[in-house]
């Protein structure tokens, strides 16, 4: 029992791991441009089947593939960016944020049904040429460690990008008052488009690193866009630093519960623990107001 | 800047403002709440598009730009709202302040000397702007002005809501600035007219959104009585 515990703890670890991916272009997308990107699982699984179906119809060799598959994705969110959201930014507010759930939502739609009805046996799985490893006398998964410890340097390479370069810093001035940055020379317009590619990024990797551990199907995208909105909501919104903390808590809780309880209560009791923690801390789980 | 006219939706505020800052001058615009003023510091940082007029610096068209060409170009703003980044420590906020190219490249330099003006500010370097007191919010609103390295400084009410004291000792930075940064023009928007006009070359009274008087404004508390004396009250 011990051992397993430690596996599955381990397991939700790598999960919320990548949720916090998944989350944290979501949480700096909406922070400084107001948009609360209801595609964002699309854009994941666009990365995923692109690959796939450079690996299964034309046989491209996986790293191409996956280099393919992550341009591919980034180039969508331009697009998504530059040419859809165009109106959205015509507005301020509520406002904002309403024609923006209404556009990545429809955008999302469109995806899913293209993607589901022209490649519908794109699904991804990436194996590990060594499967398992002893590790103090438990045999432990390989893709578990390497997908755990590939999304944690992710994560911190994003924390170390918005804390220590002069673009992550004008990210951050953004997020926290626009016309501040504004008037030391930060160019709205510019960084927009950037915090989308970079959440296209991240996104692509965590698609990537899910299908190592486990098989990611063309209609996942809407699974993913929920779980991320979950972790962003309980995170703070607004916080990448709280983005991760709460991608490990939901990652790890529902890990165990899919264990004790089985994979569809699991969801049911997950969203029962997020109502209550948000009840208990309404500005999310770290508590910064904004 | 040139008849310039200026406002927000439908409702104008600046009429016809002309304004003249030469280098290395300090020119005060005085004025009652609601005259303009800082309307029109932000239609100069571009904040807000003028809707006639024009706006130069060193001959050079910049209204019409946005923002951050105009920071490029050498303007810098410190408003009364202070519109820090309140989650980022006071060096970070300092540091932004040196985004543009330009300021980069002088960043050493110009934060000793945004510490040598404000000390305090060395002090908290750590500490988040959001926690720090009203006065040290505008001495760390101004300083981030001076980070972007600019040859026009607009400085937006320093003294407003501030003790006699830290007033007194905003105003000190200021001259200490000048006596620095002698190549440096402000333009300068104030309510507390004594101080602003000792510290003045020339100035303008802005009412109702036009000038109403330009020239030597007289300093010391004889400014108090002039400019009642041009608006009336």
């Amino acid at each position: 029992m011990d051992a397993n515990f430690l596996l599955f703890f381990l397991d939700g670890v790598v999960f919320g791991l990548i949720l916090s991916l998944i989350a944290a272009g979501l949480t700096l997308i909406y922070g400084l441009a107001g948009v609360l990107n209801l595609a964002h699982g699309e854009l994941l699984v666009i990365c995923t089947v692109g690959t796939a179906v450079l690996l299964q119809a034309f046989n491209f060799p996986l790293p191409l593939a996956l280099v393919a598959g992550i341009l591919l994705t980034m180039g969508t969110a331009a697009f998504l960016e530059k040419i859809l959201l165009r109106p959205v930014y015509l507005l301020e507010g509520e406002e904002r944020v309403l024609l923006g759930l209404y556009m990545t939502l429809s955008f999302s739609i469109l995806v899913h049904g293209a993607l589901i009805t022209s490649f519908p046996l794109a699904f991804l799985t990436i194996n590990l040429p060594v499967a398992t490893v002893d590790f103090m006398g438990l045999t432990v998964r390989t893709a578990q460690i390497a997908t755990g410890v590939a999304s944690a340097a992710i994560l911190i390479g994003v924390y170390l990008f918005l804390k220590k370069t002069w673009n992550g810093m004008a990210i951050r001035s953004l997020t926290q008052n626009e016309t501040g940055a504004l008037i030391v020379g930060v160019s709205v317009k510019r960084y927009r488009l950037l915090v989308f590619l970079l959440g296209a990024f991240l996104v692509s990797l965590a698609g990537i690193i899910r299908s190592v551990v486990a098989t990611v199907a063309p209609e996942s995208g809407i699974e993913f866009t929920i779980l991320g909105l979950l972790v962003t909501v309980l995170g703070g919104i607004r916080s990448v630093y709280g983005t991760i903390v709460a991608g490990l808590v939901i990652g790890v809780v529902y890990t165990f519960l899919v264990v004790f309880i089985g994979t569809y209560l699991a969801y049911v009791a997950l969203l029962i623990f997020i109502i209550i923690l948000i009840l208990i801390k309404p500005y999310g789980i770290v508590g910064e107001r904004w | 800047m040139d008849s310039l006219e200026a406002g927000y939706g439908d409702i104008q505020v600046l009429w016809n403002v002309s304004i003249e800052v030469d280098r290395g001058e300090v020119v005060a615009v005085l004025g009652p709440n609601g005259a303009g003023k800082t309307t029109l510091l932000k239609a100069i940082a571009g904040l807000l598009k003028p809707r006639k007029g024009s706006i130069q610096l060193d001959g050079k068209r910049i209204d019409g730009l946005p923002p951050e060409k105009i920071v490029e170009e050498g303007v810098a703003l410190a408003l009364a709202e202070k519109e820090l980044f309140p989650l980022m420590t006071v060096r970070e906020n300092l540091l932004l302040g040196a985004f543009n190219k330009r300021a980069r490249r002088k960043l050493d330099e110009n934060l000793a000397l945004v510490f040598s003006i404000f000390p305090k500010l060395r002090e908290r370097q750590l500490q988040r702007a959001g926690t720090m007191s009203g006065g040290e919010q505008q001495m760390l609103a101004i300083g981030r002005a001076l980070m972007t390295d600019s040859k026009l400084l607009l400085l937006d009410e320093p003294s407003t809501g501030l003790s006699p004291l830290l007033v007194k000792n905003i105003f000190e930075g200021l001259r200490k600035l000048m006596e620095n940064k002698s190549e440096m023009s402000i333009l300068l928007v104030e309510q507390r007219t004594a101080q602003a006009a000792n510290l003045s070359d020339r100035g303008y009274i802005l009412s109702n959104g036009r000038v109403v008087f330009e020239g030597d404004i007289e300093g010391g508390l004889n400014a108090q009585a002039f400019v009642k004396k041009y608006l009336g009250m």
